[in-house]
């Protein structure tokens, strides 16, 4: 059997939120394996580099991804703005990055979906954090002085909002959730790939406007956060949501310095990256799918969240997992 | 006096032959000047208090140098007439649109506004009509120059500096005190004594101007607002425990002389970065605006009619 860290903890208690991994939980009989896809760690099971697994519980994984991550088609992205690494103000600097095919998260990660990693001691795990962000992890608490997002009580999500995403959690900690669960948080280009692949030159996920009803930001009188299956018409053709609006969200890239007039210059205080505006993002031409913007690595705010994304090539093909020279993933799913 | 029960008035009072009176300072001018010319008060406030037959409600936007004033009354007037907090507000000239849309175009392209001149005529000045309740044909004017933090020093040292500041304060129906969270916090004293200064100066003036004997409490609301409170969680939590915390000379004086004072926290960006070049030293550069706090002083004000 694999060994995962934290696999055979305490349950979470928060399974009976978790509908889509209901199914899968009769059609696999290892426990472990249900455990898994229980809390939402399903890629371990797909992982290419493991072959342990009885066919029953892949399967089971496959179906639970299915309905938890969308395929997104490789291409060429065109980023503008704040970049990652040679970062500009400019709003005339552009830079094109090649992405290759990967899923991302349907919505961003929820409260209940939080829950698993935080009463499996996510936070006790020092294998999910980088060595020097050690000694802070203790200082991720939530209201009551627990492990966990900055407005849980008690190490537990608002019991009303479990199906909101999870927010009051630094880059750290979306780091070492999207480690904790197999997968990562999506580059800048990914993400900005992910809501804008359908069609060229498009700045959200449904067009090229700005439509109020779309998308939960302070145009739409969005005063906090609101439930992941709302505002479904704001969905990319794929079936992504939640990009733009109700959360910004974290990416995988750090904003080291900038280009103004007189050459690049350093930030007084690294940002990380992050996108797609919250429900109290004022200006629309701020909340798009090429907007980039940056927080602080440890801001653990009310209104950044994030969603996990997983490269293709690291999952095992469907139907075909002893196979050691498994096909392309794209060529199993159709993207359109 | 209400808050919004300002004074009837004769529509004679504000016009005499071909003139109007100014309301700030009482000067007579010919009644096409867009301005007064001895304290610079847009004409056009005048002219609208003959068209209601009251005076309009003020609510100076007051405070130091960078405190935020630009940013703050920018966004203002920008939320407000888009609506917001049940409150609907139309900028009522078109300097005070230009003051809304320099704002939210420098921020949207990532700066802050520029710094504002001390110069009093080139000051642009705010007037800003709120319907409180349209139907009644009530209205809150927000009534603000886009003053120099440093002429406001001068005018708080030296009285009578700057008349337009004067009147303004003379005539407030309500006052916004704006003071930085960030200097507040690390500064040391300076911010809290600076806002005890005018604190002392608007009491003085009011309470001259209402004509008290033997100094006592006034009535003027007095919304006291930590402005950048995105990077001061401390004031954006808790601004009345920060106040007591790192404000207590104007904590006590406003608790011996006026009855009505809140505390509030705002933001207009969502997060600063701070960069540093040779050329041009420290800079901050808002990466996306998220505002906090802006309408909630206004509606508290006029909550407490």
């Amino acid at each position: 059997m694999v060994r995962i860290p934290g696999m055979l903890r305490r349950s979470s208690g928060l399974d009976a939120e978790d509908d889509s991994t209901s199914s899968a939980r009769f059609l696999c009989q290892d426990p472990c394996a249900e455990q898994l896809i229980r809390s939402g760690r399903y890629c371990h099971i797909l992982d290419v580099d493991v072959n342990d697994w009885e066919t029953d519980a892949i399967e089971a994984a496959w179906q639970v991804l299915g309905d938890r991550m969308a395929v997104v088609p490789s291409g060429v992205v065109s980023l503008d703005s704040v970049t990652s690494k040679i970062g500009s103000l400019r709003s005339d600097f552009q830079e094109h990055e090649t992405v290759a095919a990967f899923l991302i998260d349907r919505q961003p990660v929820t409260n209940a979906e939080y829950g698993h990693f935080v009463q499996n001691g996510g936070y006790d795990q020092h294998d999910l954090w980088p060595s020097e962000v050690l000694p802070y992890v203790l200082q991720f608490l939530d209201q009551t002085g627990c492990p966990g997002p900055r407005y849980w009580n008690n190490g537990q999500p608002p019991r009303d909002r479990l199906d909101h995403p999870v927010v009051g959690i630094s880059w750290y900690e979306a780091n070492a959730f999207a480690n904790w669960v197999g997968k990562r948080l999506a580059t800048s280009a990914e993400w900005q790939r992910a809501g804008t692949w359908w069609r060229e030159g498009v700045r959200y996920p449904w067009g090229s406007g700005f439509e109020k009803d779309r998308a939960n930001t302070w145009s739409s009188d969005g005063s906090s956060t609101v439930s992941v299956h709302d505002y479904a018409s704001g969905m990319t053709p794929n079936g992504v949501g939640h990009l733009i609006g109700n959360v910004w969200e974290w990416v995988f890239g750090l904003i080291d310095f900038c280009e103004v007039e007189s050459g690049q210059v350093l930030l007084q205080q690294p940002l990380a990256e992050i996108r797609g505006g919250a429900f109290d993002t004022y200006l629309p031409s701020q909340a798009t799918c090429t907007f980039r913007s940056g927080a602080r690595l440890f801001d653990r705010a009310h209104n950044i969240g994030f969603r996990c994304c997983v490269a293709q090539h690291v999952l095992r093909s469907r139907g075909d997992q002893q196979e050691s020279d498994h096909h392309s993933f794209a060529d199993d799913h159709d993207v359109s | 006096m209400g808050f919004l029960s300002s004074p009837a008035t004769k529509s004679s009072e504000f016009s005499v032959k071909g003139h109007v009176t100014c309301i700030g300072c009482g000067n007579e001018t010919y009644a096409n000047a867009e301005y007064c010319q001895r304290c610079q008060m847009p004409l056009e406030l005048s002219r609208l208090a003959l068209v209601r037959g009251s005076r309009p409600s003020f609510i100076p936007i007051l405070g130091a140098s960078n405190a935020g004033k630009t940013v703050y009354i920018g966004m203002l007037l920008d939320m407000l007439s888009k609506g917001s907090h049940g409150l609907v507000g139309l900028p009522n000239n078109a300097l005070s649109v230009a003051v809304q849309q320099g704002t939210i175009s420098a921020l949207e392209n990532r700066r802050f506004p520029d710094k504002t001149v001390c110069e009093a005529e080139e000051w642009q000045w705010i007037h800003c009509e709120v319907a409180v309740d349209a139907k009644a044909r009530r209205f809150v004017d927000i009534v603000t120059p886009d003053l120099a933090g440093e002429a406001i020093a001068l005018e708080v040292d030296h009285p009578g500096s700057y008349p337009s500041i004067k009147s303004c304060v003379i005539h407030a129906s309500a006052m916004i005190i704006l003071i930085d969270a960030v200097r507040a916090r690390d500064g040391g004293s300076e911010e809290d004594l600076f806002a005890t200064k005018l604190a002392t100066y608007m009491y003085q003036l009011k309470c001259k101007s209402d004509g008290k004997n033997r100094p006592k409490p006034v009535e003027l609301p007095v919304a006291v607002t930590f402005t950048k409170s995105d990077s001061c969680p401390e004031a954006a939590d808790d601004p009345m425990g920060f106040a007591r915390a790192n404000l207590p000379s104007l904590m006590q004086y406003c608790r011996r002389n006026f009855f009505r004072v809140g505390f509030f926290a705002s933001s207009a960006v969502g997060s600063v970065a701070t960069i540093h070049d040779d050329f041009d030293g420290d800079r901050q550069i808002p990466l996306h605006v998220q505002p906090r706090g802006i309408v909630e002083p206004v509606q508290w004000i006029i909550n407490k009619k």
